[in-house]
């Protein structure tokens, strides 16, 4: 049976600067297919987050092909990249990329808002979203106002807004209490199963590893 | 959300701009009413007026933090996949229109206290500044925050 890939890097090289670049990868080729639920783990500096903003378009790679549900965007124009992205992926940075001067539930609004979806299906949506994370009481929260865990757990929430069909989650539960750590990673896997998303999460939480159907160790080149 | 919920709101998140543009304007105010002090009567009138310079400093510690946070804010929009003219659209409400205009605001309600008071004793130089970093401050969060509010409720 042909293997549908949702993410699959062919030759990819990059590497950072110019006079002395230093370089992160070189010819990586790796596949992820529809609904496989992938771990990152390696050392700081290793090139985690490089690789997740490569597959999201985020940075080009110096070379190689980056294919996204059969479409290579590393030629991509940035506006239709843009647009792309937003239907294809959820994502979790490592830094946190919410407004913190809007509510919790006008910040998992603003995806939806940006593709043009009607109103009355963004409240709807928004209200199922709260009730999976167990907060629907605190919509009205101002972002600003809360944990640094519970704004990962809103960032968590929002990617998966669009309903995308695949999530790339870097390190979500390094900021997480074991309690919210459960939590997240319940959210995180019945996502994955009850909708087939395909997942790849940068981590170095075992309970985030021991439920990855495939763990991938980036290792960190020496100069 | 009423008014003055926003208001408690912005200014909940602003705490640590707020003691650090009061210390910044205190030490500023402290300066110049000990400069005024040792200059004779005549030039006494100088008072709002060195105020008025030296406090733009905090003011534009005040603008500066605006923007920055519109900064960060344009680029989750981005992230978001937000459109170009979207983009431009909260950029201009919130910092150009909305932010700096409250801002502003804030700055000719504290300057007017100041001149209202008409002193030159050094308490009362505080306590002016204080009106008037605290109306620049809230100004600017109100409108910033209202910005970007108003932008995305039009959608």
């Amino acid at each position: 049976m042909a293997v549908n890939y949702a993410v699959k890097l062919e030759s990819v090289s990059k590497s950072y600067g110019d006079a002395s670049p230093q370089r992160i990868f070189e010819s990586v080729n790796i596949s992820f297919h529809d609904g496989e639920f992938a771990a990152l783990k390696g050392p700081i500096g290793s090139g985690k987050t490089t690789l997740l903003n490569i597959i999201a378009g985020f940075l080009k790679p110096n070379f190689g092909r980056v294919v996204v549900k059969g479409i290579d965007i590393v030629r991509m124009p940035e506006k239709e990249l843009a647009v792309f992205r937003a239907k294809t992926f959820g994502i979790v940075p490592q830094t946190q990329n919410l407004v913190l001067e809007l509510s919790i539930a006008q910040n998992i609004e603003l995806p939806m808002i940006f593709q043009n979806i009607p109103k009355v299906e963004r409240a709807k949506r928004v209200q199922e979203i709260l009730q999976r994370v167990g907060i629907p009481k605190m919509a009205d929260r101002i972002v600003g106002t809360l944990s640094v865990g519970e704004r990962e757990v809103i960032a968590i929430a929002r990617s998966t807004a669009l309903d995308p069909p695949i999530l790339l989650l870097d390190e979500p539960t390094e900021a997480l209490d074991p309690a919210m750590t459960d939590m997240v990673v319940a959210f995180i896997k019945s996502d994955h199963v009850l909708k087939k998303k395909t997942v790849i999460i940068a981590t170095h939480d075992e309970r985030v590893t021991k439920i990855a159907h495939t763990i991938i160790q980036v290792k960190k080149r020496m100069p | 959300m009423l008014p003055m919920e926003i208001v408690i709101r912005g200014l909940h998140m602003e705490r640590s701009q707020l003691r650090l543009g009061l210390i910044i304007s205190s030490m500023i105010m402290v300066n110049s009413t000990l400069l005024v002090g040792s200059i004779s009567a005549p030039a006494k009138f100088a008072v709002p007026a060195l105020a008025f310079v030296f406090s733009g400093l905090s003011q534009y510690y005040l603008v500066k933090q605006s923007i920055e946070r519109s900064d960060r804010n344009i680029r989750v929009f981005k992230e978001l996949g937000a459109s170009h003219s979207l983009l431009l659209q909260t950029m201009f409400v919130n910092v150009v229109l909305v932010g700096l205009l409250g801002s502003v605001a804030g700055f000719v309600f504290g300057v007017s206290a100041l001149f209202a008071m008409q002193t030159t004793s050094f308490a009362a130089g505080l306590l002016e500044n204080a009106l008037l970093v605290f109306g620049a401050l809230a100004g600017t969060t109100v409108g910033s925050y209202i910005g970007i509010r108003e932008t995305l409720a039009a959608r």
